[in-house]
């Protein structure tokens, strides 16, 4: 399978498609776009309610009122869209750091940064939430259901309750949380209104202290290959991490102290250590579990033996189809499993959620000589390295791991042929904030 | 932003939607009804997108979140005539190929639809589905041996 495959996979879009876009387009000159005119009206309103809610008048008459005026309804979309989108916002943010104490149970995975907490398991349940500057508030603040105002540490805060329809039979309630002082508020969204509740109860943001000298990167060999790679033009975005920061050579037993991304608390500090890397013909020491686990396919029958002997060698025939006519020749490929474990050592040196989803243990193949991928990562030929087991399996498992508690995690890695040769062992992490690449390499074979 | 350079930015992202949408609906009626859906909510809410750089992330965003709310209201059982109908769509030479991709889990497929089919970066991925870099990249390392695992069984 080639890339250009992918690319060329559905056709360009048919007619009726076509023709159904441009309808589509055509109606937007009965619809309005969101009326800009409004914000200042709406900004100077919620000041007002906010200035008077910190003084003497009632803020909850003003704010239903007002917003009782100018409601429109509106769907799901319009606080799903995300500002991380415009860089001149992350930055303006960036003095912000949210604090979530309470998390709902199911909430254990998605995207999290100091500004942002992102959930949804793809079903009917998410939690949304982010930091947003008050000037965004007059534009966003809508259908208000109630409006009340506490104290929270000595702050200050009101908070305005909205309920939003998706497809009129679910209602899912939004909730803006203006911390005056700051200048922010905490802006949440859910399907589940008590878990919402106990979400916003407790949350708080905190303007970051100035962040002293920033840390001297230290490069191991390889950033200047990486680099030589990416001033080649190949950068293309899936090896992005490894030129935008550090990247280090490691020898097993040497600690790698990693800052993390830890879902629901920004960033945590785990110690890891690759205590091993052995070369295997047994699948010794690895559950069954962590083969399935990690993939949709069973991938342990697939490489082993049922005596646990690996598979070493197999078989296949490769069509090369000329410029895609599949009527190419037919050529049997004979190709060698090689097979290694690691043993990866993780010590919290934080609290930390999602272990297995903070950072990456991943194969990359990398070829020196020619200062670029060997084979440009992919499969061309069908040769391949990658990982195929892992302690408690994939993306989709949690571990959370007090300050102090250590995990070991094991995974199993096949490369095929001269794979074996420029294979490395890749631990990748990236702080909350998306400041801090770390990357460490371990030669496979030594 | 105007109608008019609304529906130029909507028009050249024309190749990017059906494809977002046929990948995760198989069905071009309902990847239709999904665009359509996506193109309104879009031009209702523009105030919120604030640099038109980011138009065509933040247009695809919006159609991934519609087609997923369609999956989840969509009956659990595909009839027959439907799944004829989704196969018959597709060009013949590579039909494996898209068999396979379809295939995949939704979280690993649509990494490898935004990635190889519509050559998005990492990054720009990471703006439309909200997830860490690496597990971009560990899914499309997944999409990948998964899609070789199926076509060679094929």
């Amino acid at each position: 399978m080639k890339t250009e495959e992918l690319k060329q996979l559905y056709a360009a879009p048919t007619e009726g498609f076509h023709e159904r876009v441009v309808q589509t387009l055509d109606r937007l000159e009965t619809i309005s776009a969101a009326p800009k005119h409004h914000v200042t009206a709406r900004k100077v309103a919620i000041i007002c309610a906010v200035a008077a809610a910190l003084g003497v008048l009632s803020v909850t008459a003003v704010a239903t009122n007002f917003f009782g005026l100018t409601t429109t309804q509106t769907g799901m979309y319009s606080y799903s869209v995300k500002m991380q989108n415009e860089s001149s916002q992350l930055e303006s943010l960036s003095r912000f750091k949210m604090v979530l104490p309470y998390i709902p149970e199911a909430c254990k995975s998605g995207y999290c940064s100091d500004i942002e907490f992102y959930y949804s398991n793809h079903e009917e349940d998410y939690l949304h939430v982010y930091v947003m500057e008050d000037e965004e508030l007059d534009s966003k603040i809508m259908n208000v259901v109630e409006t009340s105002e506490t104290e929270m540490d000595g702050h200050q805060v009101v908070i305005f309750t909205c309920k939003v329809a998706q497809n009129i039979d679910r209602l899912y309630y939004t909730v803006f949380k203006y911390f005056k002082e700051e200048g922010c508020a905490l802006v949440f969204s859910a399907s589940d209104y008590d878990e919402l509740m106990k979400t916003v109860e407790q949350a708080a943001v905190k303007l970051k202290e100035v962040s002293e000298e920033p840390e001297e990167e230290e490069y191991g060999e390889n950033i200047h290959a990486l680099k030589d790679y990416r001033e080649m033009g190949a950068g293309g975005g899936f090896m992005d991490e490894y030129t935008s920061g550090r990247v280090k050579n490691v020898e097993i037993g040497e600690a790698m102290e990693l800052q993390v991304a830890d879902y629901g608390k920004a960033t945590a500090k785990v110690t890891a250590v690759i205590t091993s890397l052995r070369k295997q013909d047994t699948a010794e020491g690895l559950l069954w579990e962590d083969f399935t686990r990690f993939s949709d396919i069973d991938l342990y029958s697939r490489y082993f033996n049922s005596d646990g002997t690996l598979k070493k060698e197999f078989s296949t025939t490769r069509v090369d189809g000329a410029d895609g006519d599949h009527l190419g020749v037919a050529t049997e490929l004979t190709y060698t499993r090689h097979f290694y474990v690691a043993e990866i050592e993780v010590t919290a040196d934080s609290d930390i959620n999602n272990l297995y989803g903070a950072f990456g243990i991943g194969v990359e193949v990398y070829d020196k000589a020619t200062k670029t991928y060997y084979k440009n990562g992919m499969t061309p030929d069908g040769e391949h390295c990658w990982v195929i087991c892992r302690t408690n399996g994939n993306y989709n498992q949690t571990m959370n791991l007090k300050k102090g508690e250590t995990a070991t995690i094991r995974i199993g890695l096949i490369a095929e042929n001269e794979m074996e040769d420029f294979a490395y062992l890749v631990v990748s992490a990236v702080d909350a904030q998306h400041n801090h690449y770390q990357n460490y390499m371990l030669k496979v074979k030594e | 932003m105007t109608r008019e350079t609304f529906s130029d930015l909507v028009m050249e992202s024309e190749r990017t939607l059906f494809c977002v949408a046929m990948s995760m609906l198989k069905n071009e009626t309902d990847c239709e009804d999904a665009v359509q859906t996506a193109i309104l909510t879009a031009y209702e809410k523009l105030d919120s997108l604030k640099n038109e750089a980011f138009f065509k992330t933040w247009l695809v965003r919006i159609l991934i979140n519609v087609c997923k709310q369609q999956l989840r209201s969509r009956r659990r059982v595909v009839s027959f005539e439907e799944y004829s109908q989704a196969e018959e769509a597709a060009p013949a030479d590579n039909i494996d190929v898209r068999m396979a991709v379809e295939q995949l889990p939704l979280p690993v497929r649509e990494v490898i639809v935004l990635y190889y089919m519509e050559e998005f970066t990492v990054k720009e991925i990471r703006s439309i589905l909200h997830i860490p870099e690496g597990t971009i990249k560990s899914r499309l390392s997944k999409g990948r041996e998964l899609l070789r695992l199926s076509l060679q069984e094929n």
